[in-house]
């Protein structure tokens, strides 16, 4: 029968066992080498720790980031498809446009139907289609480039690199002073309400956002239209500033025409015609 | 120095290797963190602000060809006596005349006054200013001092201070008395607010010396475009497509 005794004594051995080996361990730590092992060890946790940490951050991340992919794949699909849309529809209104106006003009042109006062009529809608800017203009003339300074990343860069509204507004209207008969900001035609409005890295042109490098088409006299840009200052400080400013005239420029009859209307209808000036 | 034991030294090469694996792997983490910052949502935004106008224009355009088809369909159907080509041209000239500033007008709207100040004049810099601000607030026409603003309008200042004077269609437009009125159509309440937004720009003029006041009307008259301006004449020089 084993007493308390008996059961101490036979610890005895392996408690001194586990006394020497902590000694050994002690003594082991305390050597260089153990300190060696410590550090290296420490080193090791720390690392993994954080790297754990980071790990499981990350893989929260890219959870979010492969939501985000979707959706913005999402859009584009559903962008596309209104951009084919639209191109479908712009074609089919310059089909319809033209059909109709072939047949007014031979309708007006059989004079039982209107006499000279259609004639009156479709002359006067040769003109004011040019001058409301809704006419092609094909022709010589200035293509002027401006686009922010070099090096410039989008969202990252300082205002002071950056091609701003007014510089465009000033350029366009240096054009128009030296006789512009069409100007175009990024194939985008200038009309009488037009306006430039900032908006961070992109500019509002009429109702479409443009990004640098923006570029301004003129049809005009090439000669003077250049002169004109040679001589201004503000283009000069600008390309001084590290901006992309150059120019050149261009033989046979295509400045589109202003379409929208929808815009045409809304943007009139707090206007009446006055009887008498 | 006791040699170190040839375990001991087998950990520490190990721990040195699990280590370096460590930072390679921690170092993978980080360019990958800085890159997936990159794809920000904002794009998102701006993508889905650019699909909800361009549904829009399309409407729009959708809505335009059936007015077009609606003008086919009656112009085939035109007998003698309908006026159907007539009237329709009519029409369209009648608006394309207000469109272009070719008719003089009037609308709801405001005048916008800025007079000269004794050692800061006015120059062509503060009318665009003004002009493209207003246009960004929906204005429909744009007259300043008897000279309308249309597509081809140049804002120009000649001579140098104190001399300087502003030409505008070609016409000096600047009066003895420094006065420049910018008579606008357009929505009274969407003006006056777009010209609160130039709070900062006009009390910098205030600053200079230059007046400047809005004043809402309930019938603002613009002019019609000269025919000798050069507005009017270069854009008749086009080449028609």
């Amino acid at each position: 029968m084993k007493t308390p005794f008996d059961l101490l004594r036979s610890l005895r051995v392996p408690l001194r066992r586990l006394r020497d080996g902590a000694r050994r361990c002690q003594e082991f730590f305390e050597s260089r080498r153990g300190a060696h092992v410590v550090l290296v060890l420490t080193l090791a946790i720390v690392l993994l720790t954080v790297f754990v940490s980071t790990t499981r951050g990350l893989a929260l991340e890219r959870h979010q980031i492969s939501a985000a992919v979707d959706e913005l794949s999402e859009l584009q699909s559903l962008l596309d498809e209104q951009q084919a849309q639209h191109q479908r529809l712009e074609l089919e209104a310059e089909d319809l446009r033209r059909q109709r106006d072939e047949l007014v003009t031979r309708l007006l042109e059989m004079s039982a139907f209107a006499g000279a006062e259609g004639q009156q009529e479709l002359e006067d809608l040769a003109r004011n289609r040019r001058l409301a800017q809704a006419t092609e203009v094909r022709g010589p003339g200035i293509r002027l480039v401006m686009g922010d300074a070099s090096g410039v990343e989008q969202g990252s860069g300082r205002s002071e690199d950056l091609i701003h509204e007014r510089d465009i507004q000033d350029a366009v209207n240096l054009l128009k002073s030296a006789g512009a008969t069409a100007i175009a900001v990024n194939g985008e035609r200038l009309i009488s309400s037009s306006k430039l409005i900032c908006n961070g890295p992109t500019i509002l042109v009429n109702r479409n956002l443009q990004a640098a490098p923006f570029v301004i088409t003129a049809t005009g006299d090439p000669e003077r239209l250049l002169a004109a840009l040679d001589a201004n200052e503000r283009l000069l400080y600008l390309q001084l500033r590290g901006k992309e400013i150059h120019y050149h005239v261009a033989d046979d420029l295509v400045i589109p025409a202003f379409r929208d009859e929808t815009y045409i209307r809304t943007v009139t209808d707090l206007m009446v015609e006055r009887s008498q000036p | 120095m006791k040699r170190q034991s040839r375990p001991a030294r087998l950990v520490i090469l190990l721990l040195c290797i699990v280590i370096g694996v460590l930072v390679a792997l921690q170092f993978k983490n980080v360019s990958e963190a800085s890159r997936a910052k990159v794809a920000d949502t904002a794009s998102a935004d701006e993508l889905r602000d650019f699909v909800i106008d361009l549904q829009l224009a399309n409407a729009e355009l959708a809505e335009q060809n059936n007015r077009l088809r609606d003008n086919l369909r009656a112009l085939q159907g035109e007998q003698e006596g309908d006026n159907v080509a007539l009237n329709q041209v009519m029409a369209e000239n009648r608006q394309l005349e207000i469109f272009a500033g070719l008719v003089a007008v009037e609308g709801p709207g405001a005048h916008i006054t800025i007079v000269d100040g004794k050692n800061a004049k006015v120059d062509h810099n503060h009318l665009l200013t003004f002009v493209n601000f207003l246009r960004a607030g929906n204005a429909q026409g744009i007259a300043i001092n008897g000279e309308r603003l249309v597509a081809m309008s140049e804002i120009l200042t000649t001579g140098s201070f104190p001399d300087q004077q502003i030409v505008i269609n070609g016409n000096i437009v600047s009066a003895s008395d420094g006065i420049y009125t910018i008579r606008v159509i357009g929505d009274p309440e969407q003006i006056a607010s777009t010209y609160s937004l130039l709070g900062s720009y006009v009390s910098n003029l205030l600053v200079k010396g230059i007046g400047v006041s809005l004043e809402k009307v309930e019938t603002v008259q613009l002019p019609a475009l000269g025919k000798e301006s050069p507005a009017y004449r270069f854009g008749l020089l086009t080449a028609d497509d």
